[in-house]
C-alpha cells in the first residue's frame, strides 16, 4: 500500500440543482443529486476521497447538460480541485496545493 | 481612471458637518468641504399660486375683502427666474409646466446628485412618487457645462415612465455654507415632452442611512478599524489612517450609525446540534435574539456578527447567510477561526496581515447584506442584474477576493484602496432603494435594478372640473365636483361602471395656499356590486363627489386658493387626476361670517352628506337659518335639498330616552318596545317647498353648484317620488325642464347626447306609471 492523501473537490460557481457525480480510476466516488451554488460563497458542494500517492484519472460528471470533465492528476500530498460549471455548458476546473478560500 | 478627490475629505460626507473622530485629520480644507453639493435632495411640493397671501379673516367683524388679482402683489412662476442664484426658501419649489399638479401625497420627488466628494459618479438619480403606488426611479450620467451647471441624459428607468416622458436633465446647484440654504433646480426637457423644472431642498450629504450593529460571539475581539499603512504592501495613493468600516461605507454614501446596543453572544447558542460551529440557522435565530433592531421587516440597518467557526469549516472567512425567510440580508457573519486569523508565512507584518483580512471580510459581507455579488459574479445568470454588468476577476474592490486575484493578495493589496469599484458605487447609491436596504429585494435579485419596467402608454384619463365658467366658489359652499374618467386608449377597456359612484376607490385630497393637504375620508363605506361594462377608446364615465367636508370635518372652508386631487384606484394601476384649482371668495356679509362658525362643524359635514337629519338637530337648526337667511348663498341650495329630502317620505326615529341601553339586544327586543321605534310623518308641502328652491326655481344655477350629472340624479329621485305621491304629470314637467336645461348645455360640450336619451326613457317610465325606472 502507498501513502493516502486527501482530494478535496469543491463545486463553485454555475450549478443550479443538477445532478453531479465524481469518479476517480472509473470507480463513482461521490454523487448528489442538486448541486446548487451559493452564490455569496461561490460554493455549491464540498467532498473529500481518499487517495493513493500517484497518477490518477478524475473525471466530473453532470449528465443533464452532457458535460464531463477529466483531469489526470498527480497526487503527492493534499490536493484541491476546484469545478465551475459555464453558462456554455462546459466545466473547467482550477487545482491548488491549498485550500480554496470562500468569504 | 475615476475622479478622486482628496482623501482627507472623505469623512465631510457626514450630515451638516458633524465631525468623524475616528480618524485623526491635521488638516481638513474648509472651502472645499463647505462648497460640495452632493447628496440628496427633496422637494416638498409647494404648489405655485398667483394670487397674493391670504389675509385671515377675523370672526364675527365683517370685513369687506377685494377679490384677489392675478399678480397682486404676489410671487408667480416667471418671477422664480430673478431668484438667481438662490431660490427662497418659504414657498416655491416648483416651476413650468407641472407647476399645478403637486399636492404633496400625490407626488413628491428626491433626486441624489453625486458629482463630487468621494469617487463622485457623475450621476444624477431619482425617485418621482406619484399616486398611491406610481413610483419611478430613475438615473443620468452628467457632464459639467459650468462651476455649479450639469447636464445629461436619463439612461435608467424603473417603474412608471410617463413620469418622466423627458430624456434630458439639467442641474443647477445653489451653493451654501449653510446646508439648508443649498438648493437644486433641475429642469426636465426632451423627448417630445414639455420642459419641467422643479427645486429641490437639500436633505443630506448622503444618500441613505444606515445602522450596523457589531455582535460578537464569546472570546471574539471585532476588528472594525484598521490602520492603513500597518502592513507596507498598500498603495502609495492611500494616506495613512485609522480606517473604520463605518468610514468605508459614509464614503461609499451612507450615514451610518453604530447601535448602542452591540451585544456580546454565548457560545452555547451554537450548541445546539452539539456542535460547537455555527450553522445559518443558528445564526438566524442568534440575529433575532441578539439584534436590538431587529424586526421582520425592511430596514436600513445590518447585523454584523463576529463569530468563531462556520460549520463550513476553516475555509469559510464569513458569510451573507441570511437569505433564510422572508427578509433577506439582514445579517451577515465574520468567522475568526478561519483562514483569514492564518499568519502568512514569510510576510513582513502578519499581525497587520491578519488584522486587514478580517477587515476586509467584515466589508465584503456587509456588501453581500446590500446585495452586491462577487466582483467575477456580475454578469451571472441565476439572478438578474440591475444593469448589465461586467464580472472582473481584477476587480480592486471590497467584492472580490484578494486570494481570486490575478498573482493573489500580494498584488491585490499593493493597489487596493479599501474602496468599492464605480458600479459598486453607483448601485450603493443610485440603485433602487428596494434592490440596496436589507431585508428588501432577495439576496441577488436586481442585484448591482432588474430591467427598467416602463408602462404602457396610460389608459385612462381622470378629470376633475366644477360644473361653471370659473373655479370660483362663495364661501360656505359645499364644493361639490364633477369627476370624469375616459379612457384615452386606443381600446375598449373593461371596468365597473360604478367606479366613480363611491368612494372606496377614490383618495380625494385638498390643499388650501401655504396649508398642508388634506384627504377627504368618505362619511360612509359601501360595498356596491361591481358592474363590468366595456369603456369603448374616447367614451367616459362621470359622477360627482362633495369635497369640501368629510369623516375629519372640513377641507374647504375659508376663502382661499384650494387644489383638489384625486387618484383612481384602479387595481392593476392608479389613475391620478388633475389638479383642480379652485378659488374661495371671502364672506359676502357678517350673517355669513357668522353663521361659519356652526357649518364647519362634522355633524353639519354628516348632514350634507347623507341629506338631512331628524336627529342631529343643531345642525339642521342651522341649515334652516341658511335657508332662510342666505338665500344668495350656494349653501342654501344644498340646505333646501337636505330639509326636502327630509320630509319627503315618513321618518323613522329610534328613541331609546326610556329605554336601559344595556338591556337592549336589537329594535324588536320586547325591553325596547314599539314605542321605542317613532315614526315622523312626510311633510309633502315643507318637501316640495324646499326642493323646488333647491331644483327647479334656477336650474340653471343648481347645475352650475351641483354639476349636471348630481342635478340629474337629484331630479330623477324628486320625479320618482313625485310619481309616487300622485303627481306624475309634475314628475314628467320636472324631467322636461331638466331635458331642456341640458339641451343647451350639449353645445357646450358639458352635457353628451346619451343624457338626453335617458331623460327620454325617464318620461316614457313616469308616464306609464313605472315609477322605479332607472336611468341605464
Amino acid at each position: 500500500m502507498g501513502t493516502t492523501n486527501q482530494l478535496h473537490v469543491e463545486l463553485h460557481d454555475g450549478f443550479s440543482g443538477e445532478a453531479v457525480s465524481a469518479w476517480l480510476d472509473g470507480n463513482e466516488v461521490w454523487q448528489t443529486t442538486g448541486a446548487r451554488t451559493r452564490l455569496q460563497i461561490d460554493l455549491a458542494a464540498a467532498f473529500t476521497v481518499a487517495v493513493d500517492q500517484g497518477r490518477h484519472r478524475f473525471e466530473i460528471r453532470v449528465p443533464e447538460r452532457d458535460a464531463i470533465l477529466g483531469l489526470d492528476i498527480d497526487i503527492a500530498g493534499p490536493w484541491w480541485i476546484a469545478v465551475d460549471l459555464g453558462r456554455d455548458g462546459k466545466l473547467a476546473a482550477r487545482q491548488s496545493a491549498t485550500a480554496f478560500r470562500h468569504a | 481612471m475615476h475622479e478622486r478627490d482628496d482623501m482627507n475629505l472623505d469623512e465631510t460626507m457626514m450630515d451638516e458637518g458633524a465631525i468623524d473622530l475616528d480618524l485623526p485629520q491635521p488638516y481638513r480644507p474648509l472651502w472645499p468641504w463647505n462648497n460640495r453639493v452632493s447628496g440628496t435632495y427633496t422637494s416638498q411640493s409647494t404648489i405655485i399660486l398667483r394670487n397674493p397671501p391670504v389675509v385671515p379673516q377675523p370672526i364675527p367683524i365683517p370685513i369687506p375683502q377685494p377679490r384677489p388679482s392675478a399678480r397682486q402683489g404676489g410671487r408667480d412662476a416667471t418671477m422664480m427666474d430673478d431668484l438667481d442664484p438662490m431660490p427662497l426658501d418659504d414657498d416655491i419649489v416648483d416651476t413650468g409646466v407641472d407647476e399645478l399638479s403637486l399636492i404633496p401625497l400625490f407626488s413628491s420627488e428626491t433626486v441624489r446628485l453625486d458629482v463630487d466628494g468621494t469617487d463622485p459618479q457623475q450621476v444624477i438619480s431619482g425617485e418621482i412618487r406619484r399616486g398611491l403606488r406610481q413610483r419611478l426611479h430613475w438615473i443620468a450620467n452628467l457632464r459639467r457645462r459650468s462651476t455649479s451647471t450639469w447636464t445629461g441624459r436619463v439612461w435608467y428607468r424603473n417603474g412608471t415612465g410617463s413620469l418622466l416622458p423627458q430624456t434630458t436633465v439639467t442641474v443647477r446647484a445653489y451653493r451654501s455654507f449653510f446646508p439648508h440654504q443649498r438648493r437644486l433646480r433641475v429642469t426636465f426637457s426632451g423627448g417630445g415632452a414639455l420642459t419641467r423644472t422643479r427645486d429641490f431642498r437639500f436633505h443630506s450629504s448622503y444618500f441613505h442611512d444606515v445602522e450596523f450593529e457589531f455582535d460578537h460571539e464569546d472570546g471574539i475581539a471585532p476588528v472594525t478599524t484598521i490602520q492603513t499603512h500597518a502592513h507596507p504592501n498598500h498603495p502609495a495613493t492611500v494616506p495613512s489612517q485609522n480606517l473604520s468600516i463605518e468610514t468605508v461605507y459614509r464614503r461609499s454614501g451612507f450615514r451610518v450609525t453604530r447601535s448602542a446596543g452591540e451585544n456580546a453572544v454565548p457560545s452555547s447558542l451554537s450548541l445546539g446540534n452539539g456542535d460547537p460551529r455555527w450553522d445559518d440557522n443558528e445564526m438566524h435565530d442568534a440575529m433575532q435574539t441578539y439584534w436590538s433592531r431587529f424586526a421582520n421587516t425592511a430596514q436600513w440597518a445590518l447585523w454584523v456578527f463576529f463569530a468563531k467557526q462556520h460549520i463550513q469549516g476553516h475555509s469559510l472567512g464569513g458569510i451573507m447567510y441570511d437569505d433564510i425567510g422572508p427578509n433577506h440580508r439582514q445579517g451577515t457573519a465574520i468567522f475568526y477561526d478561519s483562514f483569514i486569523s492564518d499568519l502568512p508565512a514569510g510576510d513582513p507584518n502578519p499581525a497587520a496581515s491578519v488584522a486587514r483580512l478580517k477587515f476586509w471580510t467584515a466589508v465584503h459581507e456587509t456588501g453581500h447584506g446590500f446585495n452586491l455579488a462577487h466582483s467575477w459574479q456580475k454578469d451571472h445568470p441565476f439572478g438578474p442584474s440591475w444593469i448589465p454588468l461586467t464580472n472582473d476577476d481584477a476587480a480592486l474592490s471590497f467584492m472580490n477576493y484578494p486570494f481570486r486575484y490575478p498573482g493573489g493578495e500580494g498584488p491585490f493589496f499593493a493597489n487596493f484602496e479599501y474602496r468599492f469599484t464605480n458600479q459598486e458605487l453607483l448601485f450603493l447609491r443610485h440603485a433602487p432603494e428596494r434592490f440596496v436596504e436589507p431585508g428588501n429585494a432577495d439576496w441577488f435579485q436586481n442585484h448591482g435594478f432588474d430591467n427598467a419596467a416602463t408602462e404602457a402608454a396610460p389608459r385612462f384619463r381622470l378629470h376633475l372640473r366644477l360644473n361653471r365658467d370659473t373655479n370660483v366658489c362663495q364661501f360656505l359652499e359645499p364644493v361639490r365636483v364633477e369627476f370624469k374618467l375616459e379612457n384615452v386608449s386606443s381600446t375598449a377597456q373593461t371596468i365597473d361602471a360604478g367606479i366613480l359612484d363611491t368612494k372606496e376607490h377614490l383618495t380625494i385630497c385638498t390643499m388650501r395656499q401655504g396649508d398642508r393637504a388634506r384627504q377627504v375620508y368618505p362619511l360612509a363605506q359601501v360595498c356596491p356590486r361591481p358592474r363590468m361594462m366595456l369603456l369603448e377608446p374616447g367614451q367616459s364615465i362621470y359622477a360627482t363627489h362633495d369635497v369640501s367636508f368629510g369623516r375629519d370635518g372640513w377641507t374647504i372652508t375659508d376663502q382661499g386658493r384650494y387644489v383638489v386631487q384625486a387618484c383612481l384606484d384602479l387595481g392593476d394601476l392608479d389613475v391620478v387626476s388633475n389638479p383642480l384649482m379652485l378659488t374661495v371668495l371671502p364672506a359676502n356679509n357678517r350673517e355669513e361670517m357668522v353663521l361659519a362658525q356652526d357649518i364647519f362643524s362634522t355633524d353639519m359635514a354628516r348632514v350634507l352628506t347623507f341629506g338631512g337629519s331628524r336627529v342631529l338637530e343643531a345642525p339642521m337648526d342651522t341649515l334652516r337659518q341658511v335657508a332662510d337667511q342666505l338665500r344668495g348663498n350656494p349653501l342654501a341650495l344644498h340646505a333646501n335639498l337636505c330639509l326636502g329630502r327630509i320630509a319627503m317620505r315618513n321618518y323613522k326615529l329610534l328613541d331609546l330616552k326610556d329605554t336601559t341601553h344595556t338591556d337592549i339586544k336589537s329594535v324588536t327586543d320586547r325591553a325596547v318596545g314599539k314605542k321605542s321605534v317613532k315614526v315622523v310623518d312626510a311633510d309633502i308641502e315643507a318637501a316640495r317647498k324646499h326642493l323646488d328652491l333647491a331644483l327647479t326655481a334656477d336650474m340653471a344655477r343648481s347645475a352650475d353648484l351641483l354639476a349636471n350629472v348630481s342635478l340629474h340624479e337629484e331630479i330623477d329621485r324628486t320625479s320618482i317620488w313625485l310619481a309616487e305621491i300622485g303627481d306624475n304629470k309634475g314628475a314628467v314637467a320636472l324631467q322636461d325642464q331638466l331635458g331642456k336645461l341640458l339641451k343647451t348645455r350639449i353645445e357646450t360640450k358639458t352635457v353628451q347626447t346619451r343624457v338626453l336619451a335617458e331623460i327620454d326613457g325617464m318620461k316614457d317610465a313616469l308616464k306609464g306609471g313605472k315609477t322605479r325606472a332607472a336611468r341605464n
